[in-house]
């Protein structure tokens, strides 16, 4: 595989082809960052063209201060974040306390809706319920299995809270599954 | 909270069974959280963004031209007012006498600009 300085040499040379392999090196990691943070599908795939064409035209700012794919994961989240702005959403407004917590994800007609749904599907569904800033941690420490400088770095979050983000959001999720499990035992 | 924090922690590096309603939830949780998220760019993405890059790059090479164009029109016309040019010495009588050659000249530059443009610099992307 061909390292990021060697990459970004080529396509800063005008090499299409580099730019081209620059893109399928790093598609998955953008979708799924621009997935997790945009709910309306048509707007997921516009997005992640903008976040290339961004990449392209910075490129030539990139210090190797970080790794390629990092520096790209950046882009795609702060892009996202500033879609959700324009859009008037809120980025990361789980409240403090637990009841309402709770109730932030609360599945009125669990018992009904999720009777027949597999369980992956159901915490995939709560993921997407999650503030934006939440789901983008959850994506980037347990799909990319990138590190918390590493988010520290992408998300601009101080550690303290990356790490609370992502406990807070974990257990919400423990809570609605026990509680999911605990009926599919009664039934 | 550190009870949480600390079975959170054991269970992700698998250092505990789920022994508990609480650490059998957890693994679920984990388990699904490593799912990726249902959304693939379609297959022609990269080359869409490629043809987009070259459809800017070539709107931004015509103001060049446009700009570069205009420039020297008023580098000339400034050129001719301060020189006061005789018009029938030099380089002037040559281009009055080989027109055609001095045309057949300029086609044959704005043709191999063409050619590497559009031909060669694209071969060499493809590769």
């Amino acid at each position: 595989m061909i390292d990021d300085k060697a990459l970004v040499s080529q396509v800063l040379s005008g090499d299409r082809q580099a730019f081209r392999l620059l893109i399928k090196q790093n598609e998955r990691l953008v979708g799924h960052m621009i997935a997790r943070l945009i709910d309306r599908h048509e707007d997921r795939e516009e997005l992640c063209q903008d976040v290339f064409l961004k990449v392209y035209e910075k490129l030539g700012e990139f210090t190797f201060q970080s790794k390629l794919s990092t520096w790209i994961a950046t882009i795609a989240y702060r892009h996202g974040i500033n879609h959700l702005r324009k859009r008037k959403i809120l980025i990361s407004d789980l409240p403090e306390e637990e009841s309402k917590m709770e109730r932030f994800i609360a599945i009125d007609d669990a018992s009904e809706s999720l009777a027949n749904q597999q369980l992956d599907d159901m915490v995939l569904q709560l993921i997407e319920k999650l503030p934006p800033q939440y789901k983008a941690i959850l994506t980037l420490y347990h799909v990319q299995e990138m590190s918390y400088p590493e988010i520290v770095e992408i998300t601009g979050l101080p550690e303290g809270t990356v790490k609370n983000y992502l406990f807070r959001a974990r257990q919400l999720l423990k809570e609605k599954v026990k509680q999911y499990l605990g009926k599919e035992e009664v039934l | 909270m550190k009870h949480e924090e600390e079975l959170q922690d054991q269970i992700e590096q698998g250092l505990r069974n789920p022994d508990s309603e609480d650490a059998l939830a957890y693994q679920r949780v984990f388990n699904s959280l490593k799912k990726e998220p249902d959304f693939h760019v379609s297959l022609p993405f990269a080359d869409r963004i490629v043809a987009l890059i070259e459809k800017k790059e070539d709107r931004k090479d015509y103001w060049w031209i446009a700009a570069g164009i205009f420039l020297s029109v008023i580098a000339l016309i400034v050129a001719l007012a301060l020189t006061k040019v005789n018009w029938t010495t030099g380089a002037f009588t040559f281009i009055s006498e080989y027109y055609g050659l001095v045309l057949f000249g300029i086609a044959f530059i704005l043709m191999l600009q063409w050619v590497d443009k559009k031909v060669i610099r694209k071969q060499l992307n493809l590769r």
